[in-house]
């Protein structure tokens, strides 16, 4: 028998593997009828941009600012502005690191009637946002210099030292291009119809082009009342004002799908248990062999220490990529009689690449550790150690890590501390991949690329945690016993 | 052809080497007795030649072919049979053994043949579907050399196989040792237990403490440096010390006279102390074991 394939059945074929696989079956099995129709609230949309155009003689001054789900600058977006007539206007630009961009579209004709689209084009992600400019015809004849318009956006952001709390976001310029100086004011209100100012809470001072600020809405609001946000200049004069109802304002997302949460379950599942199985594959296979010295029995043939290294790590890596994609597929079977809907093609291809790159490493890993070991308890329990601090016990350990910082938990450092780590962590490869998915991070909205999440970072990522595990294996085994 | 060369090895620097500039060769068409005591540095030689081990100096040679070097071709030309064999335990022994196979290149059908032919020579005919982990320790000797031989190599490393071994195991791996030695095969054969070796060497090296002290031909084993010849006589004088001088070295007491270091014929001395004139009451001759001789080898190694 070909000693690859006799490897590879001995790897599937082992009891803990079997065991990994058939647990996680049976474990689909009884929560994925618990997912039934059951949705889940999913981040809003990641790049936004706030504009204010000022008339100018020479045609409308444009100021954008592209900013991310924290209200936070974006730089290097393109912004590619067209008119609605065809060759009247086309022009691109790129946010600075402040976020700002700035235009100029010149005045067409009098008696053109044109408009004005700009796209948000992020450079690392395909988030797309179009705008409607005013159509200048109808200003023209009563431009008022100088005047912005609008002189402010409103809107909704993730707090950036608490995620989990949104802030009031303002984008505001005052005349000729300066800074504001004006005031923001909340009230909720039973009423459809904006309170006097008189009546409204003060909430900040807006004396900056951007800004945020949180309300503290009472516990015993009710749901249905409306949550008015007023932006008034320093003499009292209403700029602009919105209104929406509170229960908008703690939860704007959209709804995550059965089926989608189906996914993120079992990339979640299939994340934390098929690096146990890697690592009990690798144990199986060579760890405990090269410990007992069974594998002697198999040096002694013509075969290099290399040789033998290699073989069986393919043979565990393809023995346990194997288990999975059969496991993923029970699953998906699964899915498919729960909720009448498989799991997306694409989920499954993402799934099955991301764990073999955990499997990969993990079996590596596991064999750098067999090299330095020298009984199997040693082995085992290095063995689970990984799979512990790696795995199960991550996001524990996560948590302690942010508490030992100082950081405040769910704030932007936070996360970038959880991704930073996640880069090191082949176990998290699958949640990288997640997080660059669904744009989300503890279901927290965030850019990845701001993060440095990028196909481009995750397939490097990936090449290495497959390849250094075992090019660090086979050059250890090359000179120990 | 095996061929040791300066080899030496260092599992830990505080501890010292195992073994250090061993050097020694084994000829086809024969075989070398390997004795030290246990912990002397043979299993460690036997490993490194048999590519399990690294050395950390010298170099081991199989018919030319560096055993860390052109290791694929050099494992090519061994079979090697440790003392405690140990393999893959839920595995049965066919399915072993056409695993092994694989490596020399041997599949499928072709593969299952040999591995029953080979288990049904070395006795294990009708216990080849049974796991190999669950045999007895002479069959899993049996099994391993079965392994071994499933190249047909021209070099074999024996380490303690006899250890452990029931009396129809003991005649089996000698008989097999004897029949390798007349199909012109090299055998390097471990033990300390020397009166294992003694009569199955064509020549014996001896190691003690990682070091190498000698290598001797059975001829030379034959005519050690002499045994003890003891007289008992009527009359013990100068005249016939003087004689007995001339064959070793004399000592007497009372009527006694212990020469040591004495290598001819015993009844030879006998018939010349008669033509004397002397009266010999009792002559016996002691030559001393290979066992012997390896404790005083030691004694002058220390």
């Amino acid at each position: 028998m070909n000693p690859l394939l006799y490897d590879v059945r001995r790897a599937f074929t082992s009891k803990g593997v079997l065991a990994v696989m058939i647990f996680i079956i049976v474990f689909s099995l009884a929560i994925i009828p618990l997912i039934g129709n059951s949705q889940v609230s999913l981040p809003p949309p990641i790049s936004q941009v706030a504009y204010s155009v000022i008339d100018e003689p020479n045609g409308f001054n444009i100021l954008f600012y592209v900013y991310n789900s924290f209200g936070q600058p974006l730089s290097g977006v393109t912004l590619n502005v067209t008119s609605s007539t065809p060759g009247l206007f086309s022009q691109v630009t790129k946010s600075n690191s402040s976020g700002f961009a700035f235009m100029v579209i010149p005045y067409p004709n009098q008696n053109t009637t044109t408009s004005y689209l700009a796209t948000l084009q992020s450079s690392l992600n395909s988030n797309v946002v179009g705008i409607q400019l005013l159509p200048p015809s109808s200003k023209i004849g009563s431009i008022e210099l100088g005047q912005p318009e609008p002189p402010a956006t409103l809107g909704t952001v993730a707090d950036p030292n608490n995620s989990s709390r949104t802030d009031i976001f303002v984008f505001a310029v005052g005349p000729n291009f300066t800074k504001p100086d004006d005031s923001i004011y909340y009230q909720i209100t039973a009423q459809n119809l904006p309170p006097s100012l008189s009546n409204m809470t003060p909430l900040s001072r807006v004396s900056n082009y951007v800004s945020s600020a949180y309300i503290t809405v009472p516990s015993d609001a009710n749901p249905a009342d409306f949550l008015w946000i007023v932006l008034a200049t320093s003499n009292g004069t209403i700029l602009i004002s919105e209104g929406s109802p509170v229960q908008s304002y703690l939860s704007v997302a959209p709804q995550l799908n059965a089926n989608e949460l189906a996914s993120t379950f079992f990339s979640s599942l299939l994340g934390l248990f098929v690096p146990l199985m890697a690592i009990i594959g690798a144990y199986s296979v060579y760890g405990r062999d090269r410990v007992t010295g069974i594998l002697e029995s198999v040096l002694v043939r013509p075969v290099t220490r290399r040789g033998v290294l290699v073989s069986r790590y393919v043979s565990i890596v393809a023995a346990v990529t194997l288990a999975t994609v059969i496991t993923i597929l029970i699953v998906d079977l699964i899915v498919w009689y729960e909720i009448k809907e498989a799991l997306g093609m694409t989920f499954v291809l993402e799934s099955v690449g991301s764990l073999f790159v955990e499997i990969a490493a993990f079996v590596g890993i596991i064999f750098i550790v067999s090299q330095f070991t020298k009984s199997t308890g040693a082995l085992i329990g290095s063995g689970i150690g990984l799979f512990l601090v790696l795995d199960l016990l991550w996001s524990l350990l996560l948590a302690l890590a942010v508490t030992a910082t100082g950081v405040s938990f769910g704030s932007l450092s936070a996360l970038r501390l959880q991704v930073d780590l996640s880069f090191v962590n082949p176990s998290q490869f699958i949640g990288l991949l997640q997080i660059l998915q669904f744009r989300s991070l503890s279901g927290i909205p965030i850019q990845p690329s701001q993060f440095g999440i990028t196909p481009v970072t995750l397939i490097l990522t990936g090449a290495l945690w497959v390849a250094v595990p075992v090019l660090l294996a086979i050059r250890i085994v090359r000179s120990r016993d | 052809m095996l061929s040791i060369d300066g080899l030496t090895k260092i599992y830990s620097k505080k501890i010292g080497p195992a073994i250090k500039d061993v050097s020694f060769e084994v000829r086809d068409g024969e075989v070398v007795g390997f004795v030290g005591l246990n912990g002397a540095g043979k299993t460690t030689t036997i490993r490194i030649a048999a590519g399990v081990a690294l050395p950390s100096g010298g170099r081991v040679s199989i018919d030319g072919l560096d055993i860390v070097r052109q290791k694929v071709e050099a494992s090519r030309r061994i079979g090697w049979v440790p003392e405690l064999p140990n393999f893959e335990q839920n595995a049965k022994a066919i399915d072993l053994m056409m695993y092994y196979a694989g490596y020399y290149g041997i599949h499928g059908e072709e593969a299952r043949q040999a591995s029953l032919r080979l288990l049904k020579e070395t006795g294990l005919e009708g216990v080849e579907r049974r796991k190999a982990s669950s045999y007895s320790q002479g069959m899993k000797k049996r099994f391993v050399l079965a392994a071994a031989m499933l190249s047909n190599p021209q070099n074999y490393l024996f380490d303690e196989i006899l250890n452990g071994l029931d009396p129809e195991g003991i005649h089996y791996f000698r008989n097999l040792i004897v029949k390798l030695r007349q199909e012109k095969k090299a055998v390097l054969l471990s033990s300390h237990i020397l009166s294992e070796v003694e009569g199955l060497s064509d020549r014996v090296a001896f190691i003690h403490k990682g070091r190498l002290l000698k290598v001797m031909t059975r001829n030379e084993l034959s005519s050690l440096e002499g045994g003890v010849l003891v007289l008992r006589l009527n009359v013990v004088d100068d005249r016939l010390l003087d004689y007995l001088g001339t064959l070793g070295k004399p000592s007497v007491d009372n009527d006694k006279v212990t020469v040591s270091g004495y290598t001819g014929d015993p009844s030879a001395v006998n018939l010349e102390v008669i033509r004397m004139g002397y009266s010999v009451k009792e002559i016996s001759y002691h030559t001393p074991s290979l066992e012997e001789y390896f404790l005083k080898l030691i004694g002058e190694a220390q």
